[in-house]
């Protein structure tokens, strides 16, 4: 290959903007919109993907020689099943609010296509350090854009932010918030949106760079 | 009567793609001609019903029984994945027809959330759809069918207004997902309103 190699920094900060999972790349949009209703679910949910990503990318860069090539995907969903059902185990015994607050999208981190996205693209390539920045990096640019998500959609929807438990401020009283924003249909508007801005300033940026 | 109530609550008011977001990838990457969408709805519509029956089978006559309940998911996805597999070999064999219009889609469905997440709520969740920890094998096939009716379905409405959609000039930086998004809300604002149906 012509172009040089990548730097350990550059590969970690791959997924914040340039290569972000949740506005760029479109992945795992399942989780995206459905628990963004407040920001603590949100947070939740980035914790248990960065879990699974970073060891799911060092154990398949592990074993990357040693799997023949037709049967890689059926072994790496099965890798990413078994951490799955550690990471359920985990929350259903020291935080069962949240674990119930997440229900099914807890289980379905298995088909979430980030984590066999990343194990098939980068990490079935690359050594074990490199593989487990990716996987960092790209886990923390997608909680970043769900906390995003859910940020917009509690503060204008129920107008208070919660990032724990009790930790918790109001903001907006009852009669100005938009309560369509929480519901199902909201998640589809906000998300739309901010994809469309964020379009918006990737494309001037081009622009600028084409000019000079 | 019971199960009208669970079909058109299944089709209609917890439609999968606008009230529970299951299966968005190909909802979004598919759904831009009318034909794909079709092919892609059938095809889920198959796999869905059918793997939904299997797992329902395994959860009480194996995993129950053996008190191994927590590796459903692992469970469930292997047995999602092979079913899969087979369907595809099973319809290449046969029908050279059929196969090279869903023949595409059918790798897809193995990462399609919707496919597992239903088979993951009507064993594990089951006492939130049905109001009741033991359905029926007849409830779950009921369930599962009006479930993947209610993708078909809406991922075809969908393809029809994409299509329309591309004869008219749109911003830059609104082209592709994000008008499909707004025109999702839309929709789902749309299927709220069957919620007072029922």
């Amino acid at each position: 290959m012509a172009r040089r190699e990548k730097t350990l920094k550059e590969i970690f900060t791959n997924g914040f903007f340039k290569q972000n999972p949740t506005f760029v790349q479109f992945l795992g949009m399942c989780p995206t919109l459905a628990v963004t209703k407040s920001v603590e679910s949100a947070l939740g949910m980035g914790a248990g993907v960065i879990f699974v990503l970073v060891l799911s990318n060092i154990a398949v860069s592990l074993i990357r020689n040693y799997v023949p090539r037709e049967v890689r995907i059926p072994i790496y969903i099965v890798i990413i099943a078994a951490l799955v059902t550690v990471l359920e185990m985990f929350m259903k015994a020291f935080v069962p609010e949240l674990a119930k607050t997440l229900g099914t999208f807890l289980s379905l981190i298995v088909v979430n296509c980030l984590i066999l996205g990343r194990a098939e693209a980068f990490a079935s390539k690359n050594g074990v350090l490199k593989s487990a920045l990716d996987g960092l990096g790209m886990a923390i640019g997608f909680t970043g854009g769900i906390v995003l998500i859910a940020i917009f959609r509690e503060l204008l929807g129920a107008g208070s932010l919660t990032i724990w438990g009790d930790l918790r401020v109001d903001l907006i009283p009852e009669q100005y918030q938009i309560s369509i924003l929480v519901q199902a249909s909201g998640a589809f508007l906000v998300f739309g949106v901010l994809v469309a801005q964020i379009n918006k300033l990737i494309f001037s940026r081009e622009d600028r760079n084409e000019v000079t | 009567m019971e199960y009208i109530a669970i079909a058109f609550g299944a089709i209609f008011v917890n439609n999968v793609i606008l009230n529970q977001f299951y299966g968005l990838c190909p909802f979004l990457g598919v759904s831009t001609k009318k034909s794909s969408a079709l092919s892609m709805g059938m095809a889920v519509t198959f796999v869905i019903t059918l793997s939904t029956m299997i797992a329902f089978a395994i959860y009480n006559y194996v995993l129950v029984p053996n008190e191994i309940t927590y590796l459903s998911t692992i469970v469930f996805i292997l047995v999602i994945a092979s079913f899969v597999q087979l369907v595809e070999m099973f319809i290449k064999r046969f029908s050279a027809s059929l196969y090279s219009a869903l023949g595409v889609y059918l790798p897809l469905i193995t990462t399609n959330c919707a496919v597992l997440g239903v088979a993951i709520d009507i064993t594990v969740n089951s006492n939130k759809i049905f109001e009741t920890d033991t359905p029926t094998f007849m409830m779950v096939t009921i369930y599962a069918l009006g479930i993947s009716l209610g993708y078909a379905l809406v991922i075809f409405l969908f393809s029809a207004i994409r299509e329309e959609m591309d004869a008219y000039p749109i911003k830059r930086n609104w082209k592709g997902i994000p008008i499909a998004l707004i025109t999702a809300f839309i929709m789902a604002m749309i299927f709220v309103g069957f919620g007072g149906i029922v």
